[in-house]
Parts: C-alpha cells; structure tokens; sequence
C-alpha cells in the first residue's frame, strides 16, 4: 500500500495512522562554522550513538536496537511517510543551521588514522535497508580525537550500488576539528595545498550513485585518532534561520516531496552550524503518517 | 507522460518509487578569489561530483556531445609517461588531451590518480608536465587519462516517463560566499578551442547531433577558459546556425575578452565592464536558441590560453543570500515550472559571484526528481 494523492494522506491521519514524537539534543562539543556535524553524538535524547563495536567490522543500525528519533511503529505493508519536522534552537552560535536527516544503516567503527597502509573493511551482513545501496552515502565521523594538525588525507575502496567493487572516493583530506561527532571529511574551503572542500559525504567515483558497502580504507598520510564510516541515506534537508522562530518543514506541501521512512530506521541528523554548538540546545519534532 | 496534478507527483514519489534525491557538493574554481560581478563555471571545481575534465579534452575545434555518462581519454604513447612523486610527465604525447580532473590509470598508477593542476602540460604536448593528487613512483609506460562530465546525479534513464525537477537547494557556509547566485544547467555539447593566439575565423568541426533539445531551442552558449587565457586586447564573435536552421547568424556584438589574463572557470566576456554581459553570449536578434555553431573569430591573437565553448540548456536560478543559508526552490509551488530533465542531462553549476568567494570554497547542494 502507499498514498496516492492528497485525499489519502489526509485519511491516514483521520484514522490514526500518525506518530508525533519529540527530540531534543544539546551537544557538549565545541564545533566550527562550516564543518558538518553528527548531532547522534551528543547528549539528549534519544541517547547518544557512539559507534562502539569491533573495529572495521560492518554493523547495522536500527531503530528497534540502537535507537534514533522515535518515528513510530513498523507499519508494513503500508508505507510510512515524514509528514512534518520542527526543529529550533535559543542559542545564536547555532544559526543559521542546516542540517540533513538521514536514516542510519551500517557503520565501521574505529578505523585507525595511524596506519597508513590499506584497511580491510569487513561485511558480514547486508544494509538493512536500501539494499541495494542506491542513494546511500558515506560520511566519516571523528570518535576519537585527531591531532587537528596536517589535514591527512584519505581514501575509501567502496562496493556501488550496482555491485560493482573496487570502486574509490576522491581523496579527500580531514579538517582541523579535534571534537567526536565531527564529520571528519566536511570543510568550507580547501586548505592550502589540497583540492577539494567537501561536504558532509564523500565523493564517490564518477557514474556511481550509491554505496552497497565498504571494502578498504586507506590513509595516505597519518595522524593520530579513530573514525567511524557511517553509511546513511539522506531524506529531507532544511535549516533553522535564526533563534527567534521555529523551522518548519511539512514536505509534501512546502516542497513536493513525501521521504519514505523504512519500517526500523534508525534517524538521526547532522547540521552544519554557523559557530560552536557547545550547551546549544536543539528542540525538535517529527511526525509521521502511514497509509 | 508526464504529471497532471499533484496527486500524480505523490503517487509518483510514494507508491511508484519514482523520485531521486541527490545531495552534492561543489568546489569554486581553484583560482584566486571570484571577482564580483563575474560568471564561474562551477563544474570546473573540484567535489562530488568530480569535476568536468572533458571541458578542454578532446580533439581541437570538434564537437563533442555531453551527456552524464559521456567519457573522453587522452594518453601518452607507449612507454611515454611517468610519475615521480606528485609530478605526471607526458614525456611523448599519445593521443587526445589530458586536462584537469583526468583521472590517470596504468600499470602501478594508484587508484584515484588524477590531475590537479596543469605544469608545463597543454593537454598536448610531449613533455608537459601536470600536479596530481598522490605522491607516487611509476616508471615509463603508457599512461591513460580518463575525463568525466561530473555530472550532479538526477536518477538516471527514465524513457518513456518524463523527469521533473521538483525541487532544489544550495549554500556555503564559507566566509565572503554570498551573495551569490547559482543556476542550474544542462550541458549539452562542448568545443575545445585549443588555441587563442590566433586571429580570424577557426571553423568548428564534426557533425552536430546535439544529444538534447535536438531543434536547439532555449540553448545558450557560453565560454570557458580551461587554461588560463594570456594577455591580449581581442574580441570575439560567433557564427551559428538558429533553431528554424537559419545559418550565418552571428553573434551581435564582437564581445570583448580579458586584456589580461582570464583565469580557469570564470566566463569570457562575463563580468561588469563595458561590453560584458554574462553568462551567456547574446545571439542575433530575433533567435531563441542554438542548432549548431559554425565558428569562432578573435580579432586579435592572444598569447595563450585554450577555453572551451559550451551549449547548455538554463533550468533554474536560485539566490543565496546569507552565508549558511540555504536557497531553496520548490519548482511546483513557489516557481511553477517543474523543469523537464531529459535522459542523459549532463546537470552542473554557474556561479555568479557577488561577491569576493575565496578560491575553492565549498558549496553543497540538492534536488530532488520525479518522473512519470
């Protein structure tokens, strides 16, 4: 089942096939302008994700083991939709905020930015969800502190979505930003004698338009401290303006879109803060609807 | 097929499945800061997608079609290429030309080799030297580069459904990165001109089967430096053949191009001084779009520099107006529109900056897509 127009979405809600939770997560770490940011690691609720498990070993992630924003229960064989979002925050560090919400699928914890020769990933299950991989992106999130000296550079050796392996990211070098939760990978600008600035995701080979999982990793320089590859499927993006008033984001209305949420996604956000997000609380709400 | 109301949109998206979200992040070219005022061709930049290296490849003066799966290759002759460190020497030059972004591939060559900067190298000549991304060692042999369109992903085939562009945003959070005003393209066909210091008339070559908008209504053409122009007081001037097959239109105005140097990625003949206009090249009076073009003529013979002339179809624009904050456009709701996305739209970014954005600032961005 699913919707098929406007009528049905309205029916679903009439007939209680709706779920409004609220969120709320106020990051300790001190965060820069222009670097995107895991707000999964910060304190609030739902509780923290600290990818914590055997180093470079797949693992899934649900919302039924691990958590995430609650979105209700799993509704299949219907389809559940993100109706309406709300995010907000009283602190002026934190705005203008955008930020991305993304359903969490698979992480590899711990892969050490010391060793510079290539890391085998380990994939002993499946996304559990997108299966395929299409549309799934990978963001490299700091657990443990980098020396925030150097802008090492690195590599991932990736399986596409089309099952083709030994495809490979763009280089790309880490920014300066010692504090967890920090996309490692997301800068403004390039720094001296580097090419690319990034954004939250990093650059898949040329044609590719998703990852199916992660074969390798390689540093090409090293430094000091541990990432997390995290594979996440972007849904809806937005931003909170100013401290003043509330964004909201009714997708199917104010941007013609209705993201599918999978029955078990784990969700979470990043953001791209205009200073630090230290104590900077962020209230939010989610309510979804299935039909 | 296509949407004929919006309860086709969401039936599209929720019980067919038939939408892409596509999240990317492009680069401002690497050069010194924009100068306000003037256009930038943003898919010269580097990010994700990677850059468009085919801009500059390929054989001089012929017409290549773009599409996002369109590749090119250059390579050196046998045993002619090397890499010490982060240095790549075409020491004997094979065929085609290397250009900025041409991912490198042989014997020992490092996965994800690519060219980062021009040397000595013009994309052509034996013992051209270029800056690439790893240090590495590579003894003689032949050495291949491979150029890609960096095409901003939008969900591939959909034949017989038609593609809508349904929505779309893009920001930096970059200092000094607005305002700006950003505008999405289809690239559509590309001429290397490998030479500027030259005058008169240089024919362009090839049969042009534009692979779009196949009547060349709604084309623009615009011009792009891939190696920096020298100095040089010219003007140029295009001839064309418009969409109801009219040949021997010309371009109105002999535009003038830089005196000094044009860096990579910033448009001739854009910018604010006399006689600029931008982004795009006025055409004859009357005419709506680009079937073909026949010529390019310099007045006046410049001291280097290779550009490459492009036609590309404008689909929307949006303006950023605050550092952080996101433009966004619904192309149903806010801008009744929904841009047609045909099979094999090569999408990419124009950048006007109005203001002075650092080199290589980082600009990420998204649309979604919807077919039916």
């Amino acid at each position: 089942m699913a919707v098929d127009n406007l009528r049905e979405l309205v029916q679903a809600e009439l007939d209680g096939q709706t779920w409004f939770s609220t969120w709320r997560k106020t990051p300790s770490q001190t965060t820069g302008s222009g670097i995107w940011f895991d707000l999964m690691m910060s304190p609030g609720n739902p509780v923290p994700m600290y990818y914590a498990a055997a180093p470079n070993t797949a693992l899934a992630i649900a919302r039924s083991t691990d958590g995430g924003i609650d979105h209700g229960q799993p509704v299949a064989p219907a389809v559940k939709y993100l109706k309406e979002f709300m995010i907000m925050s009283p602190t002026a560090t934190a705005v203008p905020l955008p930020f991305i919400i993304c359903d969490y699928l698979m992480f590899y914890p711990f892969v050490d930015m010391s060793i510079t020769d290539p890391q085998p990933m380990t994939t002993n299950i499946t996304l559990p969800r997108y299966p395929t991989g299409k549309g799934v992106q990978i963001m490299a999130v700091e657990v443990a502190a980098q020396s925030g000296a150097g802008n090492p550079m690195f590599q991932v050796t990736y399986t596409n979505s089309n099952g083709v392996s030994g495809r490979v990211t763009q280089p790309v070098c880490c920014n300066t930003q010692v504090v967890n939760g920090t996309i490692i990978n997301s800068q403004p600008s390039t720094p001296a004698g580097f090419r690319t600035a990034i954004g939250p995701f990093l650059p898949l080979q040329p044609g590719d338009v998703g990852v199916n999982h992660i074969d390798s990793v390689q540093f090409l320089s090293a430094d000091i401290g541990l990432i997390t590859f995290v594979l996440v499927y972007p849904l809806e993006n937005s931003q909170a303006r100013e401290i003043l008033s509330p964004v909201e984001r009714v997708p199917v209305i104010d941007f013609v879109d209705l993201p599918i949420i999978q029955d078990d996604a784990f969700i979470g956000i990043i953001c791209m803060p205009n200073g630090t997000l230290s104590a900077a609380p962020l209230h939010g709400s989610i309510t979804t609807v299935w039909s | 097929m296509s949407f004929s109301s919006m309860d086709d949109i969401i039936n599209a998206i929720s019980a067919l499945g038939q939408f892409y979200r596509s999240d990317y992040n492009k680069n401002s070219p690497n050069i010194a800061a924009a100068t306000q005022g003037c256009w930038y061709d943003m898919s010269l930049g580097a990010g994700a997608p990677m850059m468009n290296s085919i801009l500059g490849g390929g054989t001089n003066l012929t017409f290549q079609a773009l599409t996002e799966t369109t590749t090119t290759t250059a390579a050196t002759g046998a045993l002619g290429g090397n890499i010490s460190t982060t240095t790549f020497t075409d020491t004997t030059h094979g065929n085609g030309r290397f250009t900025v972004g041409s991912i490198l591939s042989g014997t020992g060559v490092a996965a994800g080799t690519y060219i980062t900067a021009l040397g000595t190298g013009t994309g052509a000549n034996s013992g051209g030297t270029y800056t690439i991304n790893i240090s590495q060692t590579v003894t003689n042999q032949t050495i291949t580069g491979t150029q890609y369109p960096g095409s901003i992903p939008h969900g591939g085939d959909v034949s017989t459904a038609t593609k809508h562009l349904l929505n779309a945003s893009f920001l930096s959070g970059a200092a000094t990165s607005a305002p700006v005003m950003a505008m999405i393209i289809d690239q559509v066909a590309c001429f290397t001109v490998s030479t500027l210091a030259t005058t008169g008339a240089q024919t362009f070559l090839g049969t042009q089967t534009l692979p779009r908008y196949a009547d060349g209504k709604g084309l623009r053409m615009y011009v792009v430096p891939t190696i920096v122009t020298g100095a040089g007081a010219s003007t140029m001037q295009f001839s064309y053949t418009n969409p109801a097959s009219v040949a021997g239109r010309t371009t109105p105005i002999p535009l003038p191009v830089p005196t000094a140097s044009c860096p990579v990625g910033q448009l001739l003949a854009s910018g604010t001084g006399a006689g600029k206009y931008g982004p795009f090249i006025p055409l004859q009076g009357g005419d709506s779009g680009i079937l073909s073009v026949q010529s390019i003529n310099l007045s006046t013979s410049l001291t280097s520099g290779c550009a490459s002339v492009v036609l590309c179809k404008p689909l929307a624009t949006f303006p950023i107006t605050t550092v952080g904050v996101a433009a966004e456009r619904d192309f149903l709701n806010q801008l009744p529109s929904l841009p047609r996305i045909y099979d094999g739209a090569c999408l990419n970014v124009l950048l006007y900056a109005g203001a002075a954005v650092p080199a290589t600032t980082g600009f990420i961005g998204n649309i979604d897509t919807c077919w039916k």
